[in-house]
């Protein structure tokens, strides 16, 4: 009996033990390693932070699903990896430190055959000073408890323009290297979803703020879609969108820290400015958890399986190129680490090989520009590949059988423009592949085919079906298996 | 000409007539009146729900040929 540990159920995470619960049937066993004692639907975070749902709404007990499904779980948090054994085992084994109430701060092996480091993002607000609920003075919607605090500022600036105030709202990226530029999109337009179903709007202003060099860049490099009788790129959408909606932006941004009511933001021209806010809720940059790593003799190969940025490295190129180099075989296919077979990396815990979007640098040096983002779709099929191939190697296959490179895939994301079964509109956006791939489409590097954009209450009849959808998978309700990611 | 009279035509003079040009909302286009109804039109949107759920389904359908589990 082989014992596969998953480090972290997020989509990613949660996707593995699913499938590895359901395929190995007890055969084997399957040990889930997560911080948190609920899994939480993310993308309906957003809808948290306007007041449109309860935390309960988009989080639920995680001890529940995984012993119906005979999974170990452990509520603690993944220190470091010894994949050579080490002082505590012969055997390749992590170390963790509980964060489960009953257990705090206890520290405990867990030994395994195959690894899966599905930890995701560490939040890093630290990357910004200022930057943040917890120690900074700016909002997020990352985290449920976030995006509650986020509405509790944001129902007081409605009370506020109510009485007449003035508003000022700052929304986007807290870093010139953010991702997940998305997530920042949705949550303006519901602001201003809300405030006009507050009756409000008049007197507030809306800013986008982004480290993207323009609009809809989404850390896709853009996309370009066929709409009306022309190939448009995306910009000239999401440009529409916050002109229709009377909003403010500001790209090529860096946002270089964040004082009570005040932020300052460095452009790619080099030129540093201040803007005052009342509200500003800005997305952290992202980085690894920050695991460390040891050989069979107590010696720190953090480097050898780390990127610097924290991610774990995995089957991609990661030969420093410049961007007019770079190409779809760059991007990994398995998820396995090249040194040791038996550890995967999925979701946002691999280390990409180089951005999507061209670098830029301001003319100090600062890097300004969107990291690739990772959303739920490639997420859940990254997972579901790694799941498949550990089910395969377990069954004598000398390599992992499945593949699923952003470069071959595709993804769809649904950003909410604002919540109302009636009066709701959400922007639908499906690209292919992810990563653009010039070799095979060398106009606009994607199927334009499968590629398309459009904004409308279907859209938001899909994301809020998708809510009810995904969290009934991931309970692994009756036929969840039969249901797409 | 009376005191009403001139201050009317003062207020006409600080107004301004034309509408600032090259600024940032001057260029992006702007959806008709019949494209803003359009997207919450139930009727059509139940059309557009269909055709996005059977593109989302092709292009899953592409994903699983290249190799990507679905």
């Amino acid at each position: 009996m082989a014992r596969i540990v998953i480090l972290g159920a997020g989509i990613s995470g949660h996707t593995a033990a699913r499938w590895l619960g359901k395929w190995l049937n007890k055969k084997h066993e399957v040990i889930v390693v997560e911080p948190k004692a609920k899994w939480n639907w993310i993308p309906s975070n957003i809808w948290v932070g306007v007041g449109e749902m309860t935390e309960k709404q988009v989080t639920f007990e995680l001890a529940p699903i995984y012993k119906k499904l005979g999974v170990q779980l452990h509520q603690a948090r993944a220190v470091s990896v010894h994949p050579e054994g080490g002082a505590a085992s012969d055997r390749p084994y992590v170390t963790i430190e509980y964060t489960d109430p009953a257990r705090g701060g206890e520290n405990a092996i867990v030994t395994y055959d195959y690894l899966i480091n599905a930890t995701g993002p560490k939040l890093n607000f630290g990357a910004t000073p200022g930057l943040g609920p917890d120690e900074g003075y700016s909002d997020s919607v990352c985290t449920p408890a976030h995006a509650l605090h986020a509405n509790e500022n944001l129902q007081k600036c409605i009370a506020a323009l109510k009485r007449g105030e003035n508003q000022t709202f700052i929304i986007g990226t807290g870093h010139g290297m953010c991702t997940c530029q998305g997530a920042a999109f949705e949550y303006i337009y519901n602001v201003d979803h809300t405030l006009r179903e507050q009756g409000v709007r008049e007197k507030a202003r809306l800013i986008w703020i982004s480290n993207e060099y323009e609009l809809g860049d989404f850390g896709m490099g853009g996309v370009h879609i066929t709409r009306g009788g022309y190939v448009t790129n995306g910009k000239v959408f999401a440009e529409s969108l916050m002109v229709e909606r009377g909003m403010e932006w500001i790209v090529r941004a860096a946002v270089k820290k964040v004082e009570p009511g005040k932020l300052t933001y460095e452009l790619l021209d080099g030129t540093e400015h201040e803007l005052e806010f009342d509200f500003a809720m800005l997305i952290p940059p992202f980085a690894g958890v920050g695991m460390k790593a040891y050989d069979k003799a107590g010696e720190d190969i953090t480097e050898r399986m780390f990127a610097p940025n924290g991610f774990m490295k995995v089957d991609a190129d990661y030969t420093p190129k410049p961007y007019e180099q770079w190409h779809k075989s760059d991007w990994p296919h398995t998820y396995q680490t090249p040194e040791w077979k038996n550890i995967f990396a999925i979701g946002i815990a691999f280390a990409p090989p180089h951005l999507i979007s061209k670098p830029m640098k301001s003319a100090n040096g600062t890097p300004i520009n969107p990291t690739p983002p990772r959303t739920g779709m490639p997420s859940a099929t990254i997972g579901k590949a790694v799941a498949a191939s550990i089910r395969d190697m377990l069954a004598g296959a000398p390599e992992p059988t499945h593949g699923a490179s952003m470069a071959e895939m595709g993804a769809a994301c649904v950003a909410s423009t604002g919540s109302n079964i009636f009066t709701g509109t959400a922007a639908t956006m499906t690209v292919y592949p992810v990563v653009p791939d010039y070799e095979t489409y060398p106009e606009y590097g994607r199927d334009m085919d499968l590629t398309f954009g459009e904004v409308g209450l279907a859209g938001h009849w899909m994301k809020y079906l998708l809510h009810h959808v995904f969290i009934y998978q991931a309970k692994m309700q009756p036929g969840w298996s039969l249901l797409p990611h | 000409m009376n005191a009403e009279q001139q201050a009317t035509d003062t207020a006409k003079a600080v107004r301004p007539i034309n509408r600032e040009p090259y600024q940032q909302a001057y260029y992006p286009p702007v959806p008709t009146g019949f494209t803003k109804h359009m997207r919450t039109n139930p009727l059509w949107q139940l059309w557009r729900f269909i055709v996005i759920n059977w593109k989302i389904g092709r292009l899953m359908l592409s994903s699983h040929r290249s190799g990507n589990p679905a």
